[in-house]
């Protein structure tokens, strides 16, 4: 079964988040991090690369079928510097994707390091794919 | 003058009878021609990057599905800070090298898994080897130039030699 449809995301990459049904409570700026998702095995594998959050900085919330990861970002830049040149901007990280049911919800594992979110969501039971055999009549 | 005359083949129909119409001149000529047809290539074929989610800003070897690092400059008084969007690497692959006034980062973001049997329904990351070079603004003592690395975040700190630091001072006015 074609599983492009397990997971819709936002179209991304280092853009802002325009618009999110969340209030912000910090002053910053939201940007969509850039994820890979794919399937490895009996797993869904969804990584995303934020750099600048370190693991306890990041929260992941599944809220019926709508799995948020929000990374924040410690401003790195100490007081009295001035920015001369800026190609990113510093700021939080947000994005949200729709599970389908085929995702064990209890089983979700994540990792963090080097500002890289790795996602490990194992299929729910059912949901494995099964060969059938084709027997002779 | 007749709507019917901004018609270019009546245009042209009229300009054998001697007609007066206002054309560049340019138009006539086939060279120029040539050139706007170049020139309409190229407009076509970045308007192509453009469909393709390319806004102003994004290096194009992004667009082509390659990593490369987007860096901020700041500075005080007493030093400059380049920081780089690292994600994914081990600082054993990051390379930071200074020689004179250049400051070049480069190294490689390998992708982390080959397994077999892997299936992609989303691949918005980048790898590969890149490199970045940034121009300082003076020569830099090669020693003192520090670097870390930390949640993916590439920070250097280069000390501004002596006679560039404070290199701001108030010059009276005075009345007169």
């Amino acid at each position: 079964m074609a599983m492009n449809a397990e997971m819709q995301a936002q179209q991304a990459t280092k853009q802002e988040a325009t618009e999110s049904g969340v209030e912000q409570t910090r002053d910053r700026r939201v940007f969509v991090p850039r994820v890979d998702i794919y399937e490895s095995g009996d797993d869904l594998i969804v990584v995303a690369d934020m750099p600048g959050v370190d693991e306890n900085n990041v929260d992941i919330t599944l809220e019926q079928d709508r799995l948020t990861i929000v990374g924040r970002v410690d401003p790195v830049a100490p007081n009295g510097y001035t920015l001369a040149y800026a190609e990113y901007a510093e700021g939080d990280y947000r994005r949200t994707f729709t599970l389908s049911n085929e995702i064990d919800r209890d089983h979700i594992e994540a990792t963090m390091s080097n500002g890289v979110l790795r996602l490990r969501l194992p299929k729910a039971a059912p949901a494995k794919a099964r060969k059938i055999a084709v027997k002779a009549a | 003058m007749a709507l019917t005359n901004l018609i270019p083949w009546r245009r042209r129909a009229d300009q054998a009878r001697g007609g007066q119409v206002v054309v560049k001149r340019e138009e006539q000529e086939p060279i120029y021609e040539l050139q706007r047809s170049i020139n309409s290539l190229f407009d076509e074929f970045f308007r192509q990057f453009a469909d393709f989610g390319l806004w102003p800003g994004e290096p194009l070897t992004e667009s082509f599905g390659l990593f490369n690092p987007r860096v901020d400059v700041s500075e005080t008084d007493k030093e400059i800070r380049v920081s780089a969007e690292l994600p994914g690497m081990e600082p054993d692959d990051i390379e930071v090298t200074v020689s004179g006034n250049l400051l070049t980062i480069s190294g490689e973001k390998r992708a982390e898994h080959e397994e077999q049997g892997e299936q992609y329904y989303r691949m918005e990351r980048t790898y590969g080897s890149f490199q970045r070079t940034i121009p300082l603004p003076y020569e830099v003592d090669a020693d003192k130039v520090n670097a870390r690395y930390k949640n993916g975040v590439l920070t250097i700190t280069l000390p501004k030699p002596g006679e560039a630091q404070g290199r701001r001072w108030r010059i009276p006015i005075k009345l007169g």
